[in-house]
């Protein structure tokens, strides 16, 4: 009897093959492609000072660059880290573009009204609690939880190592539990 | 059980808390709210289908099948294949009495780490130019390391009261490398702009100082001045010349 697979395995297969589509000029493999992966994009985008309309120039962005670098992706590795590693150049160079504006400017129209989908439960500030956390360690808990990429996934996705990436996350972890309201018994 | 071995399950994705950690979780308030609020984090973003629709305009204004690059493998043996020619070459240019005055474990000891470090240097380029690739170093760590052992290794087995020694006589060798190092960097810059260059700078150093070791082979070889001093300027000091120019390269020119 088959071995049984499981579903996020079954859906970063799925991206691989639309990503396979979209280097061979396959017009709805690169459409499928931009619906899936750009939520997911758009909410590692998104960062405390930016705004709506802010993310949204980065999101292009970043689809340009990943569009640029499109034969780069070598068929059988996994296609999360390679996007989001392209991903987190763009924030990096969209927070440093921004940072020059808003020395200047005000920025009124902030991302925390930004619609997010979330699933049924008390409301809770979740996009503004990974906020909380210093650039490294949210980056790291984004990609682990809400990416779902396994640990080894995200070092590739932050030029790290496993090993850094499990300390950033245990930190994460100790400070959102501070933020949460328990602090250590 | 405590709160460290949660985190633990914690990194893993598609793993469920054993009898144990979910009774830890039940009894200790601070993982029960962290796990619950974790539970809760996977949310995405509604994009405005304009947006969307813009975005996929653009793409496929422009969509046209690409080669993937070629395997790793190939990307590294041909980057291992500059500098094995290179420094080659300038051996064959540059002569060999300065091996005929250093001692065999002398020459040995720095061939094995030039060597060692146009591997490793190699096999860091051909992961910087593809996102998402696995490290065991960070490639700013592995080229300072690498840098600083050269530099270290090269004085260390070098005299240093062999003969008087003045800074600018040896600027011959300083040209000689330069040669080398030229060709050399503009091949692997033909081979490296195929990638995306996600740290351009970072990637024009390890080219730069790839490039330069061939440079540093040859010298060690053809120079018959192996004085400490004389070689950490004028030998190791064309790679690093050559680092830093790649650097520099990479930084102004590496975006376009």
């Amino acid at each position: 009897m088959p071995e049984a697979v499981p579903a996020a395995e079954l859906q970063r297969r799925a991206l691989d093959e639309l990503m396979e589509g979209y280097q061979g000029g396959d017009q709805t493999a690169a459409g499928q492609l931009v619906e899936r992966l750009s939520p997911l994009l758009f909410r590692f985008l998104w960062g405390p000072g930016l705004t709506r309309g802010g993310v949204e120039d980065l999101l292009q962005d970043c689809w340009l660059r990943i569009h640029k670098a499109r034969h780069t992706f070598r068929r059988g590795e996994p296609l999360l880290p390679w996007a989001f590693a392209i991903a987190r150049h763009v924030r990096v160079d969209g927070y440093r573009r921004s940072s020059r504006i808003t020395t200047h400017e005000l920025a009124t129209d902030r991302l925390a009204d930004y619609p997010v989908a979330s699933p049924a439960g008390p409301e809770l500030d979740l996009p503004r609690l990974l906020d909380t956390l210093p650039e490294g360690q949210r980056e790291v808990l984004f990609l682990l939880k809400v990416s779902g990429m396994s640990l080894e996934e995200v070092a590739r996705a932050t030029s790290s190592t496993v090993g850094a990436v499990k300390q950033k996350a245990h930190r994460g972890y100790e400070k959102l539990r501070e933020t949460l309201g328990v602090s250590r018994p | 059980m405590n709160c460290r071995l949660i985190d633990a399950y914690l990194d893993q994705t598609d793993t469920q808390l054993s009898p144990e950690a979910a009774r830890h979780v039940q009894e200790c308030e601070r993982c029960r709210r962290l796990v619950d609020a974790l539970d809760r984090l996977s949310t995405t973003a509604d994009i405005p289908v304009a947006l969307r629709t813009r975005i996929e305009q653009g793409l496929l204004a422009s969509l046209r099948p690409v080669r993937p690059l070629p395997p790793a493998r190939a990307f590294l043996v041909t980057a291992l294949a500059v500098f094995a020619c290179f420094a080659v070459l300038g051996i064959v240019i540059m002569g060999v009495s300065g091996a005929r005055d250093a001692n065999w474990r002398q020459l040995g000891v720095a061939l094995g780490i030039l060597g060692a470090g146009a591997a490793l240097l190699a096999s860091s380029l051909t992961r910087q130019i593809t996102p998402g690739s696995a490290y065991r170093i960070h490639p700013a760590r592995l080229l300072a390391s690498i840098a600083i052992l050269l530099l270290a290794s090269l004085v260390l087995l070098s005299p240093w009261t062999a003969r008087p020694w003045r800074l600018w006589s040896g600027w011959t060798c300083g040209v000689a490398g330069l040669g080398v190092v030229f060709p050399a960097a503009a091949l692997l810059c033909l081979l490296v702009r195929r990638g995306a260059l996600l740290s351009p700078a970072l990637t024009g150093a390890t080219a730069g100082l790839l490039a330069g070791l061939p440079a540093v082979v040859a010298l060690q070889f053809g120079c018959g001045f192996g004085q400490a001093a004389h070689v950490a300027v004028w030998h190791a000091g064309t790679a690093f010349a050559s680092a830093a120019a790649g650097f520099l390269f990479g930084h102004f020119f590496g975006r376009r």
